[in-house]
């Protein structure tokens, strides 16, 4: 009971923050902007408890008192700002609300259900047969929680920079570990059920954000088409069985880009945009390299706009940089490596060939031959054809800019990885496409001319105030 | 026309899932972390503590008996013992029980306690 308490209530509570944070901006039509709040605060929710507990740890307070105390304080904070901000929040627009919609949404979304529905249970029942879940999760992100949940200073065992202790990466962030450990602790146990729940409450608010977005900035019938491919994306939904921290960072990443896309028309949403940016920072590496390019794409389109960004993302990015700098030990092999081995590596065309084959063979695996995700975007492109908001055309650009440079840096990485390719390939790679997929399939149907879909952006910005006559 | 290839697709999915689910725990971490029940509580509650196996870590069995023991014992840190390693105390998982009394003689240990199913407990013997 304890520890379903310290699973919820930091879910509970993020909602409560995200519905005030967003308070006052018009998203439309409401239950998309419910859902929105709920998928964005529940993903906050965990990212601050877990920040929260690793504190806690660091400073030898982290007992299962302190941290129902914190989860409770959280809880209160954001009730009452939920609370203070309620009188602010705006009606749906007339304009949004007149927006004609495709008449067979109701069998769509019937479909969609029952789809996803049955995939789930497959997925409970691998996950029910396979409880500790796949390599990684027991010896890197499950077991890293388990030392962070121990008694004492036992702690430092997650960031133990013993060579044999080199596959359990202590220098990865601790986004997943430390939500995971939190409950675990609160529980006094390390039962598997939290990493099993953790998995599947990030592929729901995967679902329920990808949705929510492309309801709010397209159309109900976009949404309705995107989880149709979701659900076509076999290996991306297997995911959440594996207990990885790849699901959690595609989550923070598309609620970055979803921020970003919002802010066109509510500039504050720019700083919640960096905050998860930085939240996808605190979950792994890749999550630096997408904070790190998003930034730049941001700076590239719009400059003014980088400043909030970044003023969301400083406060964890600043606690990745001292995680990095002063705890974890430089374990990383990629970096040690000499540049004469590097040249070489970068000058074989082979392990261009490689990748290359590599990229098209895992593309081939996320989904099933005749039901392939790529497939079914390719037939709605051809079917819809392409049509841009201008009105969110610089968020896209710069969103699309970052993904493009995070999936470039990822085969960078191949290309001078210290490890063998066949094996390095085999074992992440499929793994990266998922971290990227819903991020690419919201960019996608922003871009796809859906029935129903309208200018949403600009039906959601808010009205313009009539100029003040007479105003100094 | 992409609502029911999709559909189609989930079906078949979750039948491919059905069957998964038969050998989904392929490393059979329930198993192997149960095997460490009894060693968990002759155990030092943290710090370091040796491991030896007659598999080498090399190999992807090794590895996976290593990650298994080291879940399953942590907040103990495993490590793994080559001849004259220093850690008091030392857990075996041995896929042939029988080698253990020569690998710990070589290690200057003795066997504590043989709890079954190829999990031994050593100590270091005491120096002379």
């Amino acid at each position: 009971m304890t520890g379903l308490l310290a699973f919820l209530v930091p879910l509970v509570a993020g909602w409560c923050l995200a519905a005030a944070a967003l308070a006052g901006r018009r998203i439309d039509p409401p239950w998309a902007a419910r859902v929105l709040e709920a998928s964005l605060g529940a993903g906050a929710g965990v990212a601050i408890s877990s920040i929260a507990f690793f504190v806690l740890t660091l400073i030898g307070a982290a007992s299962p008192a302190a941290i129902l105390a914190f989860n409770a304080a959280l809880l209160a904070a954001g009730l009452f700002a939920f609370w203070r901000t309620r009188r602010r929040t705006l009606p749906g627009s007339a304009e949004a609300t007149a927006r004609p919609a495709f008449r067979w949404n109701w069998l769509l979304a019937l479909a969609l259900v029952a789809g996803f529905a049955l995939v789930a249970y497959g997925l409970v029942s691998v996950s029910a047969a396979n409880p500790f879940g796949e390599w990684d999760a027991w010896s890197i992100w499950n077991l890293r929680a388990k030392f962070l949940a121990a008694p004492g200073d036992a702690w430092r065992g997650a960031l133990s920079a013993l060579p044999e202790k080199a596959g359990m990466h202590p220098d990865y962030p601790l986004l997943l570990s430390g939500f995971v450990a939190m409950v675990w602790k609160a529980a006094g146990d390390t039962a598997p059920w939290v990493p099993q729940l953790t998995g599947f409450l990030f592929l729901a608010l995967v679902l329920t954000l990808l949705a929510s977005a492309l309801t709010a900035l397209r159309s109900l019938t976009s949404a309705l088409l995107a989880g149709f491919i979701l659900l076509s994306s076999t290996s991306f939904l297997f995911l959440a069985t594996m207990q990885y921290a790849d699901l959690p960072l595609s989550f923070y990443c598309l609620a970055s880009i979803t921020l970003l896309l919002l802010a066109e028309a509510a500039p504050k949403c720019l700083v919640l945009s960096g905050a998860f940016a930085s939240f996808a920072a605190w979950t792994k590496n890749e999550g630096v390299a997408f904070a790190v390019f998003l930034t730049l794409a941001i700076l590239a389109v719009e400059r003014r706009a980088v400043r909030r960004f970044l003023a969301g993302a400083a406060p964890v990015l600043g606690l990745v940089i001292c995680f990095k700098l002063f705890l974890a030990p430089a374990a990383e092999p990629l970096f040690k490596q000499s540049a004469a081995h590097l040249a070489h590596k970068l000058a074989d065309p082979a392990r261009y060939a490689q990748i290359g084959k590599a990229l098209v063979v895992e593309a081939y695996h996320l989904g099933q031959p005749w039901s392939h995700p790529l497939l079914l975007l390719a037939i709605l492109a051809l079917a819809l054809r392409f049509r841009i908001d201008p009105a969110g055309a610089r968020a896209w650009r710069a969103s699309a800019a970052a993904v493009a440079l995070v999936f470039a840096a990822y085969c960078g990485v191949y290309l001078i990885t210290p490890s063998d390719l066949a094996w390095h390939l085999q074992t992440s790679l499929p793994r990266l496409y998922g971290q990227l997929w819903p991020s690419f399939l919201l960019l996608a149907f922003l871009t796809l001319d859906v029935p129903g879909a309208t200018a949403a952006v600009a039906a959601s910005r808010p009205p313009r105030k009539p100029r003040e006559r007479g105003r100094k | 026309m992409v609502a029911a290839l999709a559909l189609a697709g989930a079906l078949d999915y979750s039948q491919f899932l059905s069957e998964y689910s038969r050998s989904a725990d392929q490393f059979q971490m329930g198993a192997q972390t149960a095997r460490f029940g009894d060693a968990l509580a002759a155990l030092p509650a943290d710090g370091k503590v040796g491991y030896i196996s007659d598999v080498p870590a090399g190999e992807v069995q090794g590895q996976a008996m290593l990650g298994a023991a080291q879940y399953a014992l942590a907040p103990r840190v495993l490590v793994p013992l080559k001849r004259g390693g220093s850690a008091d105390w030392a857990v075996g998982s041995f896929t042939r029980p029988n080698e253990a009394p020569g690998m710990a003689a070589e290690s200057g240990l003795v066997i504590v306690s043989d709890y079954g199913n190829g999990v031994v407990l050593f100590r270091r013997e005491p120096r002379r």
